[in-house]
């Protein structure tokens, strides 16, 4: 589907996009200013995709600055038609992939498994706090390629289409991944209770 | 899946994204199938539990998007140098072109020797691959002269091992890491040392093409940077250097070496006080300030690490002997004074014995000095155990001048021949014909040695897993429980011995100490010497750094001193006085800069500090103010809101005990494979201040010239009460009858620097 459908999703009112575009036009020319500006609204969410991926706030801020900078660097090459965040969700995608596939990651791996990291920090709702730690440490346990799709679909709420588009894969695969995703999530979290 | 309902399916029907058929299609699903139902109800507890995790703000660092401000601007900085270089690899090889064609092969080779000095690795690989299609080309031609010349140049370049390095094993260079994440980006390092040799070999080869005789003088050619106008130096000088130039060109400092295209400026993250390195050219010396005076009454107590490298001395030798002043960072003036022999007592029990004189200084009036020597038992001449060395030695192109590796092998020589049978001797050779030249042979088989040492030669791509960590294995292989199991490696300046990076290197050779491998470093030619990482590698290895100028400093270092520079006695030595108040109200540790320790890292034994060999001595001269004295003890601005404690009086310990003791010097020690460190108490008598110059020993008035002549150099503001003229007496007076050749060259060294910094007066009026 259309990326079209992506910005009417994600309630982006006229006046943001304009002024966004605007700031990616001077960034594109060379305008620093713009482009902090730039990262200043994105970053959060970056921030918080990748950390989701990699269970690590610290290693997520170091891929997120990576990600920003080659945003910066491919600048030019960013069309106007899709969504600027969009297309940021894929760089820091591919920038997750290749920290998975790189020697640094496979030393932490074992630490990953059973990470504690990710803090709770809605200190007043327990439950929901306890729900995100479970959540959390099964979605560590999964491989890449599947928790980029939990991360996409069920946290940060996009549609099925809209991750296949964010991803770049058929919808078929989305699904198919989503659905071991799910399955496996179900199995490690009704282990843990079951403690 | 359940009736071909897959989990996604029933996902995507809870969020009601489902197409209307397929939404019919679940929904009927679900009536017909109570089992489904109940999958249903658990998947919906899942998907509640993501919906949850959503909208959790991400923990951002204030300053975030700063951190990615800073790295777009160093990428941009990157590619400008990218640019640059390629702007630069461009100039060159048009002049190249237009002295190939009109003005014929030797000025080319001249053209082409120049930019090549400009060029380094990565670059040198573009110039190659330039020279491909137009070798080509002139072989179509037909045209001899042309297609030989371009087809040696490609040729020659392919074979610079700036080309291979950079392509198959570059250096990592750790970008800025935040937080635990280790992201580890490779960057090739731009290195000079491997072109200067090859663009030799080139000149040589198309000067040969031409029919032209060979260029007989085969020295580097400094003075080749002007042959290219200031334009094309500018752009290929970094703005480091350039700034470096400009600071060289105002005084006498370090010799000029070849300028280098964007260095990246390496940064040691191993010294704890943060000591930034001054870039002079491509010599490296860390940068520390000097210890200041010290009111005993704030802080009686003077702790540094005891430290018996020399490099600092030979290094000055050598710049000296060059009509150069060395810069002041380079100045360690425990160096100076430790290089020398000073007559001490041998201990008679313990491993030390402790020397001390105090006199009035000749050259600051008012102030005494106090010299103080530690000397360690000379072991056995002869051990029962033999020891084991392994020497890893640089062969890269760059190490083929006289004073590298040539010295060298005539270093090694002479250290073979004092190997008994029971000693072991191997040696690795790296970045360039890497690997074992000599499996660890025993002292009795001189002639494998010698051939083995005689046949090491300078340049060869690199290859080979020679390197740091063959030594190591070798040197486990062939250990000697309780002897000397040493490393040392030597070099001009190039540390790829086979580590991923410096601190790498320093991990590794701190572990290899730990299992009783030490290591020592010696120091060859000029230009590219690092002494900074030199010494660093040496302290962390438990051993010392050495800068081995000629010959005769390599007799010194291996032959005459070998026992006491390679058998630790003790090791982590520390040295503590403590000042009497009573007698001594300020104190100013001359030297030692960078080796000072806080208090409690006396009796810490997890503080490294330095190791001293047998029949070593550390000789340690302070300036001091004896109380009493009509010098005001330097006055602290006054506090805002407190009273200042009374301080005029110092507050004296009423114990009539020590009333006769200047102050106390304590020495802390381990045995060379203990853990738990010794004490050892000294007390300094006041009964042995002598009350004139005049009267003290040749010793101390010889080790006070060393010293104000160290602080001269250092530029110290403590020099600023004499000149060197008035050192110069000094030292005169110093040696007079004396016939020690190492003191009568230093003579010589303090006149040479009169004359070099311009105080020397003319001849003719004398």
């Amino acid at each position: 589907m259309k990326l079209a459908s992506i910005v009417q999703e994600h309630e982006v009112s006229e006046s943001d996009e304009d002024s966004e575009a605007l700031l990616i036009a001077s960034a594109r020319a060379g305008d620093h200013a713009a482009f902090e500006s730039l990262v200043r609204l994105h970053q959060d969410r970056i921030v918080g995709q990748l950390t989701r991926m990699t269970s690590s706030a610290d290693v997520a801020e170091e891929l997120a600055q990576e990600v920003f900078l080659k945003a910066y660097q491919s600048l030019r090459a960013f069309r106007s038609q899709s969504k600027f965040s969009t297309w940021l969700i894929r760089i820091a995608f591919n920038t997750a992939h290749t920290y998975f596939a790189s020697s640094a990651f496979r030393s932490r791996r074992k630490e990953i498994e059973f990470s504690t990291e990710h803090e709770a920090r809605d200190q007043g709702a327990t439950e929901i706090s306890e729900t995100r730690q479970l959540v959390t440490a099964a979605l560590s346990q999964l491989k890449p390629k599947f928790r980029e799709v939990v991360v996409l679909i069920a946290i940060e709420g996009f549609s099925y289409e809209q991750a296949a588009d964010a991803l770049q894969l058929p919808i078929g695969t989305v699904s198919s991944r989503m659905t071991t995703a799910l399955d496996q999530m179900r199995r490690i979290i009704s282990r843990s209770t079951q403690l | 899946m359940k009736n071909n309902i897959a989990s996604s399916d029933l996902h995507r029907f809870w969020k009601d994204e489902l197409a209307q058929s397929d939404k019919v299609r679940v929904a009927q699903a679900l009536e017909n199938s109570a089992e489904l139902r109940a999958e249903f109800e658990s998947q919906r507890k899942l998907f509640e539990q993501l919906d949850a995790v959503r909208n959790v703000p991400a923990r951002v660092s204030p300053d975030f998007s700063k951190q990615v401000l800073k790295k777009v601007n160093s990428w941009k900085k990157e590619r400008l140098y990218m640019v640059r270089n390629i702007s630069a690899i461009a100039l060159s090889f048009m002049l190249l072109v237009s002295g190939v064609l009109v003005l014929g092969p030797k000025v080319s080779a001249q053209a082409l020797s120049s930019a090549l000095m400009y060029l380094e690795g990565s670059a040198g690989a573009l110039m190659m691959l330039l020279c491909v299609p137009f070798a080509l080309w002139a072989v179509l031609k037909k045209n001899l002269r042309l297609s030989a010349g371009f087809c040696t140049a490609a040729l020659s370049l392919f074979f610079l091992r700036g080309f291979n390095s950079t392509f198959f094993s570059t250096k990592d260079v750790h970008i800025e890491q935040t937080g635990s994440a280790h992201l580890e980006r490779q960057l090739p390092v731009y290195n000079d040392t491997r072109v200067s040799r090859s663009l030799e070999v080139i000149s040589g080869m198309l000067e040969r093409m031409a029919d032209q005789k060979p260029a007989d003088n085969r020295q580097r050619q400094p003075a080749s940077a002007g042959t290219l106008s200031e334009p094309v130096q500018d752009l290929a000088l970094g703005v480091e250097s350039k700034d470096a130039r400009r600071a060289a060109t105002g005084k006498e400092l370090v010799v000029p070496a070849f300028p280098r295209v964007f260095v990246e400026r390496e940064t040691s993250a191993y010294q704890p006080q943060s000591a930034s390195v001054a870039v002079l050219s491509g010599e490296r010396y860390g940068q520390y300030s000097e210890n200041p005076r010290i009111n005993v009454s704030e802080n009686p107590v003077s702790t540094f690490a005891a430290d018996v490298d020399t490099g600092s001395y030979s290094n000055m030798r050598r710049l000296i002997r060059q009509g150069m002043l060395p810069s002041p960072d380079a100045v360690r003036i425990e160096e100076y004074l430790n290089y020398f022999k000073y007559s001490y007592s041998n201990p008679s029990e313990g491993p030390f014995a402790v020397d001390y004189e105090i006199a009035p200084s000749p050259l600051e009036t008012g102030r005494f000095l106090l010299k103080v020597g530690v000397k360690a038992r000379q072991a056995q001449a002869v051990s029962d155990k033999g020891w084991n060395i392994v020497f890893l030695v640089d062969v890269s192109g760059s190490m083929d001048e006289p004073d590298k590796l040539p010295l060298l092998q005539q270093s090694l020589q002479l250290l073979a021949r004092q190997m008994r049978p029971i000693d072991r001797i191997a040696i690795v050779s790296y970045a360039g014909a890497a690997g074992l030249r000599l499996a660890s042979t025993s002292g009795a088989d001189q002639a494998n040695i010698s051939r083995a040492i005689t046949e090491l030669s300078a340049g060869g791509s690199t290859n080979g897993s020679g390197g740091i960590e063959l030594a190591y294995e070798i040197a486990k292989q062939n250990f000697i429980q309780g002897s000397v199991n040493r490393v040392v490696l030597a070099t001009d300046g190039d540390f790829n011995v086979g580590t991923t990076s410096f601190d790498a290197l320093m991990n590794l050779v701190e572990q290899k100490r730990r299992s009783g491998v030490t290591l020592t470093t010696l120091g060859f030619g000029q230009g590219n010497i690092n002494e900074h990482n030199m010494e660093q590698l040496a302290d962390q290895g438990n051993g010392n750094y050495f800068y081995i100028d000629s010959f005769r400093e390599a007799r010194k270092v291996l032959e005459q001193d070998m026992l006491s520079n390679f058998e630790v006695l003790a090791k982590d030595v520390k040295l503590q006085v403590e000042f009497n108040p009573t007698h001594v109200s300020q104190y100013r540790l001359i030297g030692f800069d960078n080796r000072k320790l806080n208090r409690e890292d006396f009796t810490n034994d997890l503080k490294d500090a330095g190791e001293v060999g047998s029949g070593h001595s550390v000789t340690a001269l302070y300036e001091i103010t004896l109380s009493g004295s009509p010098l005001i003890p330097d006055a602290l601005p006054a506090l805002r809101y407190q009273d200042e404690k009374q301080a005029a009086a110092p507050v004296a310990k009423s114990d009539t005990r020590f009333q006769n003791e200047l102050g106390i010097l304590r020495i802390r020690y381990k045995a060379p494979d203990g853990d738990r460190s010794t004490q050892a108490d000294f007390p300094l008598l006041s009964s042995k201040v002598s009350g004139e110059f005049k009267s003290a020993s040749k010793d101390f008035k010889f080790a006070a010239a060393v010293a104000y002549f160290g602080q001269f150099l250092r530029q110290s503001q403590f020099a600023r009460n004499y000149t060197l003229n008035d050192v110069n007496s000094l030292v005169q007076e110093a040696i007079a009858g004396d016939s020690d050749e190492a003191r009568r060259e230093f003579a010589q060294l303090v006149s040479d620097a009169k004359a070099i910094s311009g105080q020397g007066g003319r001849a003719l009026e004398r």
